[in-house]
């Protein structure tokens, strides 16, 4: 980022969180969340998809190994969703991958699960808001400390 | 690969806040991309002639458009495109006005970082994407409506005079629905026998519907324009074919039950025509009441009576087979049983009825034959005290939203009862008197002149009795002062509530319900006879409570909206469809577990994976199971989501 | 559990070459009886101290047959299996000896529609710990013989410092949903366990005495106790040894992406591996681009793709049997990877691969139910 706010004459870290949104739900809610101008931090760069259901476990990792610093998946509320059960395959997916990670101590909490329907352009807000300022406490990515070393 | 990428201002909207420079001059250097422009209104006439130009003349093989979202502009840029033989699955949209301008507007730099990330993303998913035609798929230009109250009989009348073939399932062992209870209907005084029956019979009679009464949708599969639907048909104990509904069985019959028909104001038979008008009129034999039925043997004295012998014992349900392109959900409301509203003695007092029994009472066809009598002892009631949003607009108790339609037939029900009890008094209790309807207001005037009714604003607190009486405790919120009245008939205006068994059809269908059960629809504003599955839609207070003009007129719109899509013999879907590359899957069959629509089978022969395109939904649930890529989304590969990521995640 | 005891000269008690003998006595029958016409077993190879899998069909063939010994040399049995029956089931009966995670593996294979049942009669051999290759070569060729030193261990209930790591924590050390099982744990002679009605039948063809045994089943029970406290304690260190990134990179500081251990896995059944795809980044071009952008080679993002995308794809149905440990050239401790994480993940589902052949793996059994991963509740 071309300016970083300073913090106690510390860089601030800003977080880079890829964010990957069922085009039925979440995806709405965020242009909802646009529309009524509510503002969010920039950090949350998205990804639109068929369905929370679509998410193969791999892009979550992937999203991690090329750096980001978190990862939000949303999707419709269970019962919702556009695809009938999409969703509930996407928690089965997300749970596979949140029990590896918390079993190598890989930080779990930096993947996060949101069922955000078309009309929570609100809970969207609050969710970006939430979601990075808990990865920001959190610091990078430990990876991109290791390639550093 | 040559991409052309164009940049909107969207006014000041995008402009605004992004740096349109810098996007232009980062997303010019991304591998692929060989044009970039700007301009203000891409969407304008002149902003598409800039798109279609640029297409030409730098022979671009993709488009990105930089702009709002794809859930707004997608299909006006792809038919642009195409206008100049683009194929139109090769443009995609960025959005960097919902998801960069708007919500970032105090943070220029990182919104215009944000949007330029987003297109490069974009951009490399453009370049993988392949060319695609829409799939055709022939449709089976019939409909099926579920449900056959006023609802359910518009809409089959209005497709089966379009000439197109209906099913009609209720149920119920006649058609008629809720409207066929009321006594007479606000603000015209219409009795719905003058005004429903026709319909009713015009639905018997008409050539291209197919009535299925005392039947169940049990099972739906397919998709828009080829449903398959497995339709009960409950066993009658009754040949119907023979039956002439001369009614002689159920005057010899020894048992009876309460009528649902009355609201158990009256008794009904084990075996019953659910009304004198009833649709068809058949006899039915209520099997957890019928003493043979129940036991096996003995009574009889239906079948022995019956001069057409249509009664048969031995009857079982069965299962039937229909092919339909369009589904229209009737399925109306119920009220809220008046047993939950214990403060007010719902279920434990006689005299403290439903508005809906009342109008059994009302009804001048009814089982008092209009005259105005109460259930404890059969005498004219004095004083009655009507008590609206009995469970509605009451969200720490029981239904937060108001029921819409008991304002004014609450006002109706008053003004009917001083026809009939010219000394009697009603009071109403109600928080809001509303009366959006044409003629309601007018109406409501009316009612308060010509039947003299204590309108009170506020709730009841209580309804108690006391030495014999009814009182009934509430506040006058106007005056502030508490108000008891000896009441000698309380009706409750219960809350409509989503019909019983609604969510179990639902998911039969495949399509949602909201919070309460009520069927939701694609969108609230703009496409509100939809669900969100495709082909499936909705009439009338299935979808929320209304009354019978609206629900009328939203019958009406969805059997156009059914007549308009099997206007045609064949209709075009997605493409966006899931394929299998053959070399590898292996045939684990994980795929099929997660495809919701049966969409995919392994082939016994192979060992492969098959896809029926015409089933497939394009969810991508099956890529996602995938182990080993074997089987992805078109236009959605694996690849293009691993280098959009790979842009996004970096820093 | 019901089955049979294969002598009943109790001179026999104890005698290590009794027991090969009447095991291969037993296989002999199988063919003499044609309860089957073929059998799939380790084989002793005359070129090589580790047995080969070879396809028996005549009785006198089973004199050479070595179910029994202690190891697993490079692919389980289960791999075997799906190899002969994916594409469609064997035209003939056979029979099959697979060690109890062999079995296990076959029957999540079976599950992912890669192997096939039908027309095997499988025979699950009981397990108390098996050497790894190396280990096994080396005490060959020193003169020792590892069989006796399994037997001895066993008969003296101290377990044997040499087993893989995977065998020391093991839990399954009788096969589970074979039809028959080959006993030595809990007896003094060899007793054949029948588990289904083809195992009860076939005990009955070959004319043996069906017996009941309760001793045996108290014993493994013991067994499978003291195993699990150990795995427990075992389990906690190595999750404790990968915790966080540093140490996981330093873990697979030596993997030199040969993918052995996928190569081996028996629940690895793609025909491609996904990260072998060319969807795979990390081709050639790639880590020249990498090379000038970043100015490094991605190695440690192509190692952790690989090794967390197969624990991933595979630690829902992992048996652990710890041949990815014994596959890699590196001497990397794969299955102190494997074995917790793909436990707490199969835990976390309540499911236990290879147990039930009826349970359906998690990945494709999609729980309509809320699973409580979501933060925030809707308002």
């Amino acid at each position: 980022m071309a300016e970083k706010s300073v913090e106690e004459g510390k860089e601030k870290f800003e977080p880079v969180i890829v964010g990957f949104f069922c085009r039925w739900c979440t995806s709405e809610a965020a242009d909802l969340a646009g529309t009524i101008r509510l503002q969010y931090p920039p950090n949350i760069r998205p990804i639109r998809v068929m369905c929370s259901g679509f998410i193969d476990p791999i892009y979550v990792l992937k999203a991690f190994l090329e750096g980001a610093d978190g990862v939000l998946i949303g999707g419709c509320h269970l019962g919702e969703c556009h695809y009938i059960n999409g969703n509930y395959k996407a928690q089965t997916r997300v749970k596979v991958i949140k029990e590896v990670m918390k079993s190598l101590g890989l930080e779990e909490e930096r993947l996060r699960l949101e069922w955000i329907s078309t009309s929570e352009g609100l809970k969207f807000a609050e969710v970006a808001n939430e979601f990075t300022e808990q990865i920001r406490r959190m610091g990078p990515n430990p990876l991109k400390k290791l390639k550093r070393e | 690969m040559r991409v052309g990428v164009f940049v909107c201002h969207c006014g000041r909207n995008i402009a605004g806040t992004l740096n349109i420079e810098k996007i232009k001059e980062e997303v010019a250097k991304h591998s692929g991309v060989v044009h970039v422009e700007d301009y203000i209104f891409m969407c304008s006439d002149p902003g598409q002639k800039l798109i279609r130009d640029r297409i030409k003349e730098k022979n671009l093989d993709a488009v990105v458009v930089s702009a709002c979202s794809p859930s707004l502009h997608e299909k006006t840029f792809r038919n642009n495109a195409a206008s100049v033989g683009l194929n139109p699955y090769k443009v995609e949209i960025a959005n960097i006005r919902e998801w960069a301008s708007w919500p970032h507007e105090g943070k220029p730099e990182e919104a215009t970082e944000k949007a330029i990330k987003i297109i490069k993303a974009t951009v490399e998913k453009v370049k993988s994407n392949i060319p695609l035609e829409p799939l055709s798929v022939p449709v089976t230009r019939k409909v099926l409506v579920i449900g056959g109250g006023i609802a359910g009989i518009q809409a089959s009348l209005d497709i089966a005079n379009a000439g197109l073939e209906v099913y009609l399932v209720e149920k119920k062992p006649s058609i008629g629905g809720k409207m066929a209870q009321f006594s007479e209907t606000f603000p015209t005084l219409d009795c719905p026998q003058c005004i429903e029956t026709p319909k009713m019979t015009e639905v018997a009679n008409h050539p291209n519907i197919h009535l299925y009464a005392y039947s169940e949708v049990v099972d739906v599969s397919g998709f828009v324009g080829n449903f398959k639907v497995k339709v009960k048909r409950k066993a009658t104990y009754v040949d119907w074919n023979k039956c002439t509904g001369c009614s002689e069985c159920a005057k010899v019959c020894p048992v009876k039950v309460s009528s649902e028909y009355d609201v158990g104001v009256s008794q009904r038979k084990a075996i019953y025509i659910m009304f004198p008008q009833a649709v068809p009129n058949k006899a039915t034999i209520d099997p957890e009441h019928c003493l043979r039925l129940v036991y096996g043997k003995g009574c009889g004295l239906c079948a022995k009576t019956c001069p057409a012998g249509a009664i048969n014992f031995e009857q079982k349900e069965k299962i039937e087979e229909i092919d339909v392109g369009a589904i229209i959900v009737a399925t109306g409301f119920d009220v809220m049983d008046p047993s939950l509203l214990t403060e007010y003695g719902g279920g434990k007092y006689k005299d403290v009825i439903s508005a809906l029994q009342f109008e059994r009472i009302l009804a001048p066809s009814g089982p008092t034959g209009g005259k105005v009598v109460r259930p404890s002892d059969g005498k004219e009631p004095k004083t009655v005290v009507f008590v609206q949003c009995a469970g509605s607009r009451d969200p720490e108790h029981y239904m937060p939203y108001c029921s819409k339609v008991c304002c004014m037939y609450t006002a109706k029900q008053a003004l009917l009862y001083k026809h009939a009890v010219p000394n009697g008094h009603a009071y109403v209790f109600y928080i809001d008197v509303r009366t959006d309807g044409k003629g309601y207001e007018e109406f409501y005037e009316r009612v308060l002149r010509e039947a003299e009714a204590t309108y009170l604003r506020g709730k009841v607190a209580e309804i108690y009795k006391e030495d014999g009486k009814l009182k009934v405790l509430g506040v006058d919120t106007l005056t502030g002062k508490g108000v008891e009245i000896n009441a000698d008939l309380v009706v409750l205006a219960t809350a409509a509530v989503p019909s019983e068994g609604i969510k179990e059809l639902a998911k039969v269908l495949r399509i949602q319900t909201d919070e309460y059960g009520w069927l939701k629809e694609a969108h609230l504003k703009l496409r509100p006879l939809e669900t969100a599955t495709s082909g499936i839609f909705i009439a009338g207070a299935a979808q929320f409570i209304r009354d019978i003009t609206d629900t009328v007129s939203h019958a009406s719109g969805a059997a156009a909206k059914a007549l308009s899509l099997l206007s045609r013999n064949r209709i075009e879907r997605e493409p966006l469809v899931a394929e299998v590359n053959e070399e590898i899957c292996s045939g684990c069959g994980n795929c099929v577990e997660a495809c919701t629509y049966q969409a995919i089978k392994i082939d016994p022969e192979t060992n492969i994976a098959k896809i029926n395109t015409a089933l497939c939904e394009g969810c991508g649930a099956c890529q996602a199971s995938c182990p080993s890529a074997a089987i992805q989304l078109t236009n959605s590969y694996k690849k293009q989501l691993f280098e959009m990521i790979s842009i996004l995640a970096k820093e | 559990m019901e089955g049979a005891f294969l002598e009943s000269n109790p001179e026999n008690k104890g005698n290590i070459k009794k027991i090969k003998e009447s095991v291969n006595r037993f296989l002999q029958q199988l063919l003499e009886k044609k309860v089957v016409e073929w059998v799939l077993t380790p084989y002793i190879n005359p070129e090589n101290p580790l047995p080969e899998r070879r396809i028996i069909t005549k009785p006198e063939e089973a004199i050479k047959a070595d179910p029994l010994t202690p190891v697993i040399p490079g692919f389980p049995m289960s791999t075997f299996v799906s190899e002969i029956t994916r594409e469609k089931p064997i035209s003939k009966p056979l029979a099959v000896l697979l060690k109890p995670c062999e079995a296990a593996s076959l029957v999540e294979l079976v599950k992912f529609r890669q192997a096939n049942l039908d027309n095997l009669l499988t025979i699950g051999v009981d397990c108390y710990g098996s050497y790894h290759v190396l280990d096994f070569k080396k005490m060959v060729e020193e003169g020792e013989k590892p069989f006796e030193r399994m037997i001895n261990a066993l008969k003296n209930n101290k377990g044997d410092e040499l087993f893989r790591t995977a065998c020391k924590t093991c839990l399954k050390p009788v096969a589970e949903n074979t039809d028959l099982n080959v006993g030595i744990i809990g007896v003094n002679n060899l007793f054949i366990q029948a588990n289904t009605s083809k195992g009860t039948e076939t005990l009955k063809k070959i004319g043996l005495k069906i017996v009941e045994n309760k001793e045996r089943d108290q014993k493994i029970k013991e067994l499978i106790e003291e195993r699990g406290e150990k795995r427990k304690g075992m389990f906690k260190e190595f999750l404790k040894e990968l915790h966080g990134l540093h140490k996981l990179n330093k873990f697979f500081e030596d993997c030199i992406n040969c993918h052995n251990c996928m190569e081996v896995c028996p629940i690895c059944f793609c025909k491609e591996c996904f990260f072998e795809s060319e969807l795979h980044p990390y081709v050639y071009e790639k880590y020249i681009k990498f090379t000038i952008e970043e100015g490094t080679i991605q190695e440690l993002e192509g190692k952790l793709q690989f090794h967390l995308g197969r624990l991933i794809h595979m630690s829902t149905s992992c048996v652990s049997c710890g041949l990815c440990e014994q596959a890699c050239p590196q001497e990397i401790k794969l299955f102190k990877l494997c074995g917790p994480v793909s436990e707490n993940v199969q835990k976390s589902f309540n499911y236990r691969a290879g147990e039930k052949l009826e349970e359906t793996p998690p990945i494709t059994t999609f729980y309509e139910e809320d699973l409580g991963l979501t933060e925030k509740q809707a308002e």
